[in-house]
Order: structure tokens, then sequence, then C-alpha cells
């Protein structure tokens, strides 16, 4: 400072006699000015930014409770709720009314109805979740595939049903597509601020009048020629889904950018809900085969041969790995009528020997294996079989060093590594369900299994769920 | 240095009258500034205490994933004892549970919420204590949590909002509720129990109240969802 006074100094020698007061206001007015622009600067994109966050806390915690009561559907062994049985997977009805309540139907089985009910709020209450709000304070609304809602029921649901909602990123490419296997199941939507929807102009009224019209909170945009609507979407459809804000356009009367579209998205997708189905599923079937053991001195059924593709599946005598027979006659059988043809009560897969309606959507897919030493007995007396420690007599696990008395394993979704494709048409091939080399077990085997089954995390290579004891 | 002296010596200073004005302008400033101020503090305190339920939210949850429960309130009120601060043991025993402190040491968690203060004695006041209270037949160590586990129907946990609306519906009951009694650290509206601010743990009723701050109500509640606690139990291994 000193070092510049002089030197202005020496230029003007008079500026001593001068008081320097404007220089100060100056100097003062420029820091207020400066910082005035650098805090509103500071607000507005921090302000952007914790509204940001709060919106993705409120996305993620709706996610996680839709996951979860994917998995946590009550269901039990009936079979006389058909064809609208509550199956793991069930999703529920968006909520239409503001109440935080599902609705009682979002259309029909089809979906041929009711396609503008499988859009409205996150039914909040029916999740167990507080009110949640997006950072501009708005309740959260929520999207549903026909596949997956529950109520009323589409006919099957498990790890190959596609979801049917196509998703396009906010420059317009699509990331899902709900006429192929990819679309997603559900999607959350943030409504953000209102704006003017793009198509009508108008700007959104969310007053009570308004408050139930989806146009009022989801926007609009058109994207490199093509015209997207969040307020609503087609099922299965590869073209009208919905579409990830924020997106911009560039207004040339005022030369610069505004916001045409603010909707935030989170999808649920099919591989998100489906591992923890499968595990639910899984968990079932071995409930099942614990009690069934327990009733019958710690044995466990016969399996049914894969190529038993009828509608009844039936035990079949020494095939130790299959899947999950309807009728346990042969084990009876072989059991010198000991062992029980049906299953036991506390069982939510059959009633007795008749499957339950959820059980029917998974029945293909679950498959079951079991030691030589806990097979049906085919002496008497009644004798309890031998622990597993005796090597050679129980199936191996990669899990663990303890040998095991049976495996379940639910398949997951067809992979197009192993390709797996035409499932449907090879049914008796196990390679066609299982991998990760689930796939070898010899279902009759001379001694006991070769193989090691392998539990595993889920990849985009294997995604078979094990459960064992 | 000395060119800037003698500067400041050709001035002569300030006078007294522009001293003056200064301050009062300076004053008068300062003055605008201290009612927004002391309102910021105590928004800063609210966003404090909201930042702390979240994370007693994430520390119940991944106290259920570690042992197939939610924990018991603690109902001890001698800081001496060596059971302060952590569950009571078989509070799902009691049909309905009740009400208590949360067990701050067994989940690791803030003892207090912003405005309060901790004890030391016996006879010290309960000053912002999170309080808790847990559906009886999530909190049980048999049967633990599973697939199956219905709402507690003595306990029959339910939120309303400050005008009696319920914001819980009865088939998806909160499975716990944790609230700060904020600034004025008594409970209110439905939150309240008579013997406030002294502990009571509350038996007899499930309702519970949520609702923007205002002038009758200043508790800050949250709750516990089942199928989002059930999302993280099945991610983790502990569920089906």
């Amino acid at each position: 400072m000193s070092q510049s006074c002089r030197i202005i100094g020496t230029r003007h020698p008079d500026i001593r006699s001068q008081q320097g007061a404007a220089f100060i206001i100056m100097l003062v007015i420029l820091v207020l000015g400066v910082t005035t622009i650098f805090v509103s600067s500071l607000n507005s994109s921090e302000l952007q930014n914790a509204q940001d966050r709060v919106t993705a806390e409120a996305l993620a915690q709706a996610k996680e409770a839709l996951i979860g009561y994917a998995i946590k559907v009550q269901i039990s062994n009936s079979s006389g709720c058909l064809p609208n049985c509550p199956r793991p997977g069930d999703l529920p009805c968006p909520d239409t009314n503001n109440d935080g309540v599902q609705e009682s139907s979002c259309g029909n089985a089809s979906g041929s109805t009711g396609q503008s009910s499988r859009i409205g709020r996150l039914p909040w209450k029916t999740l167990g979740l507080p009110d949640l709000r997006d950072g501009s304070g708005e309740r959260l609304w929520y999207a549903v595939s026909n596949n997956f809602k529950s109520s009323f029921r589409n006919t099957t649901l498990n790890s190959d049903t596609p979801g049917t909602i196509s998703i396009f990123a906010s420059e317009g490419t699509q990331l899902n597509n709900g006429a192929s296997t990819s679309g997603v199941a559900a999607v959350i939507i943030a409504p953000g601020a209102p704006i003017r929807r793009q198509d009508t102009g108008n700007m959104q009224d969310r007053s009570a009048a308004g408050e139930n019209t989806p146009t009022n909170y989801l926007d609009y945009a058109t994207v490199a020629g093509v015209a997207h609507d969040n307020a609503g979407f087609i099922d299965s459809s590869a073209t009208d889904g919905l579409i990830q804000g924020r997106i911009k356009v560039y207004d040339p009367a005022t030369k610069s950018d505004y916001v045409i579209l603010n909707d935030q998205l989170l999808t649920v997708t099919v591989d998100n809900i489906m591992p923890g189905v499968q595990k639910r599923v899984a968990a079932e079937v071995k409930n099942c085969l614990v009690h069934y053991a327990l009733n019958n001195n710690n044995r466990y059924p016969w399996a049914t041969p894969l190529s038993d593709t009828g509608s009844t599946y039936n035990d079949n005598s020494d095939e130790f790995f299959g899947r999950i027979s309807d009728d346990l006659s042969n084990t009876e059988n072989d059991s010198n009528y000991v062992m029980n043809n049906q299953w036991s009560n506390n069982c939510n897969t059959h009633n007795n020997n008749t499957p339950a309606g959820w059980w029917r959507n998974w029945k293909e897919l679950v498959f079951y294996g079991v030691a030589r030493s806990y097979r049906p007995r085919d002496s008497s007396p009644s004798s309890f079989p031998s622990v597993c420690a005796t090597v050679g007599r129980c199936l191996n696990v990669n899990d663990t060093s303890t040998p095991a008395r049976f495996v379940v394993i639910v398949a997951g979704k067809t992979l197009s590594s192993p390709d797996q494709t035409n499932r449907s048409l090879n049914k008796s091939n196990a390679f066609y369900y299982l991998e990760g080399g689930n796939e070898n077990a010899d279902p009759t085997p001379v001694s006991t299994f070769s193989n090691t089954f392998v539990l595993s995390p889920t990849s985009d290579t294997f995604n078979d769920i094990l459960v064992y004891q | 240095m000395k060119p800037t002296l003698a500067l400041l010596r050709d001035k002569g200073g300030f006078s007294l009258v522009e001293m003056a004005i200064v301050l009062t302008i300076v004053g008068l400033l300062m003055a605008t500034m201290l009612p927004s101020l002391t309102n910021q503090m105590e928004q800063q305190r609210r966003s404090e205490a909201r930042k702390q339920l979240a994370e007693i939210q994430q520390a119940l949850m991944g106290f259920a994933i570690m042992n197939g429960r939610l924990p018991c309130p603690t109902t001890q009120t001698d800081p001496a004892n060596s059971g302060y601060g952590s569950e009571a043991a078989d509070c799902w025993t009691n049909n309905p549970t009740t009400e208590g402190y949360l067990p701050w040491k067994t989940l690791g968690v803030a003892e207090t919420d912003p405005w309060g203060s901790k004890r030391s004695s016996n006879g010290d006041a309960w000053k912002g204590y999170w309080r808790y209270r847990v559906d009886r037949n999530f909190a049980k160590t048999s049967p633990l949590i599973s697939m199956t586990t219905a709402f507690s129907p003595s306990d029959a946990l339910t939120i309303k909002d400050s005008a009696g609306n319920s914001l819980t519906s009865s088939s998806e009951r909160p499975i716990a509720i944790v609230f700060s009694t904020g600034p004025d650290m008594v409970g209110n509206g439905q939150n309240a129990n008579t013997t406030e601010p002294s502990p009571s743990f509350e038996q007899t009723s499930g309702i519970y109240q949520y609702d923007v701050p205002n002038t009758a109500f200043d508790d800050i509640l949250i709750w516990i969802s089942r199928p989002q606690l059930y999302n993280r139990m099945v991610a983790a291994g502990k569920l089906p």
C-alpha cells in the first residue's frame, strides 16, 4: 500500500491534500457488490444442491420400501384365491386420490383397463413410510407395471417376468424398453416445482382443484423431435414411457436456458426386486422341507424328474435332483407307507398335494437335491438317517465345509450368457435354468453327487439363489 | 510506512460526529440481524436434530440386521447404574410395551437432542433425551423378526398429525417410533405424558403425533417402516 501511495504520490503531488473519502466509499461499494454477487450465486446453486439431496434421499427411501414390500408379500398355501392370489414380487397400486393409501384396483388382470390409474402418487401409508416430500415440498409420484401390480394380478410373476415401463435418458436415448425384457417394474417420480407444461403452455395448477391431475405435477418435453409426456405411460410400449429430467431448452429471446421438464426419476427394475424375491421363495420351500422332515423321521421326499413337465409334478423313486414334487406317492411307497404322501402343515407351497396359487408361478423354476443319507427310507422299521458327517453321503456346497442334507435352488431370469434363451422349449434341461455348476447335478447319481453346489452373489452370468440345510 | 503515517497525521483522524454516525449505523445493522441470527441458530438445531434422527434410524436398522430384532427402550433412571442408556431386558413381556428413552449406548448414537443436557445423577431432570417406542412383536428375542411378523394389536402404533388425521394405516403400522421433544423439551400433543418432564414409561397409548412445527407442537418424530427394514434385512442376508 505504501509503495503504491508513493508512486501515486510522485505522479500527483497534490494527492496528499485530498481526503480520499470517495476512494474509500468506492472500495466499500465494490466489496459489498462482489460479496453480494458471490453469496447469491453460492446460495442459488447451494439451494439447488440441497433440494436435489432431499429429493434423492426421498426417492431412495421409497425405493427401499417398495422392494421390501415386494419381498414380504403375505402368502398362504391357498389356491382358492386364484387367479388373484398374493404373489411374492407384488407392488402396490398407486394412490390416485392423495390419501396416501393404494387404490383397491389399478386395472384388470390383462391391463386392458386402468392404464391411467397405474400412475399416481406413491402410496406412502401403504408402504409404512413417512409423508415423503421431494426438494420442492411435493409428494412423490409412482408408476407401476401391469405385470407387477397387486390388483388385479396378471397371471404369472416369477424371475422371468419383465417390467413393462420404458425409460428414457434426458437427452432422449432409451434406457429401458417396456416392449422387451428390459422394461422396469416401477418408477418413483419427484415432480419438482410447478412449471409451464410445454404442450399446453399452462402453468401447473397444484391447488386443491388440480391436485389429483397428473399433468399438474408431471411434465412434458419434446427431445430430439420426440414428444415425451411423463403424466402417462403405456405398458409394454417401446415409445410411451417416462423421461428423466431436468430438460432445458434455449430461449433465443432471453438468450438463456430454461427448464421444461423437472421430474426426477428413480426406477425399480426387475433386477432390483428379484434377488430378494427368489430368496423369499427359496426360504418358503426350505421351510416346507424342514417341516416335512420333522414329521417324517428326518427324511426328505424324492424329487420330480426334470422331464416331467406335466401340470402335476410326480415324485420318482431314486430321483435325487429335480423339481419339487406335488405328489409324493413314490416317497410313501419306498418308505413302506411310513412317510407321508402329502406336504405338512406350516408349508406355504402346497395344501396337502395341491399347489398354492403363488407357487404355480414358481414351481418350474425351483430345483431340489436331496442327500443319499436323507432319501426316503427303503427299509423298515423306521430309522433316523445318519448325520451328514459321514463323508460321501451328503451334498457339498461351496459355501460351507459342512455337508448338506438338501439344497433348494431358485432359478433367476433367463440369461444370455450362458445362453438360456428358449427356456420354455427346454424345460427338461437344467442348463436352461441353472448355472455356475449347479446345472451339472446328476439326477440319479450312482453313489452321491459328484458336483459341488454353488452359492454365489447374483451377477450378469449367475443368478441362482441357493439355500441348504 | 513513513509516508502513510504522515498522511494520517495530516488528516487529523475522525471527528466525534463521524464516529457517532458510524457506530449508530453499525448498531442498527446489528439490531436488525440479531433476531434472524437467533432464528438461524434455532433452525440449525432443528436440522441437527433431524440429522441425528436419520442416524438413529440407520442405527436401529443396523441393530435389527445384527440381532434380528429391534432394541427395547432404556428405562434405567440412575446414571450410576451400569444399565443406564442400555436397552431394558425383555420389554416385550409387557403387553403393550412401555415407551422409554432410546437406548443410546446400545445403539452408539447421541445421548440427547441438540436442546438437551446430559444427566449426571439420579435427581437430574430428563432434558432432551430421545423418546422411543417399539412394537413388541419386533423386539422379541424369540421368535425374532420373520417375514410373517405381524403388528402387535395391543401396541397398535399409529401416527397422527395435529389435526388428528392418521398418517399411518392399520395394515402397515410403524414398527418403532423415535422423537425429539424439541426446544420446549416436553412432548406435545399425543406425544405428551402426564408426568413430564420426569420419566414416565407410558404404556397405554400407541398413538403418537407428527407435524411441521407450529405454536402448540415442536416435537420432531420419525418412524421405521416395516418394508424398508425388510429390504435391508434381506439385502444383508438376515432374512428370509
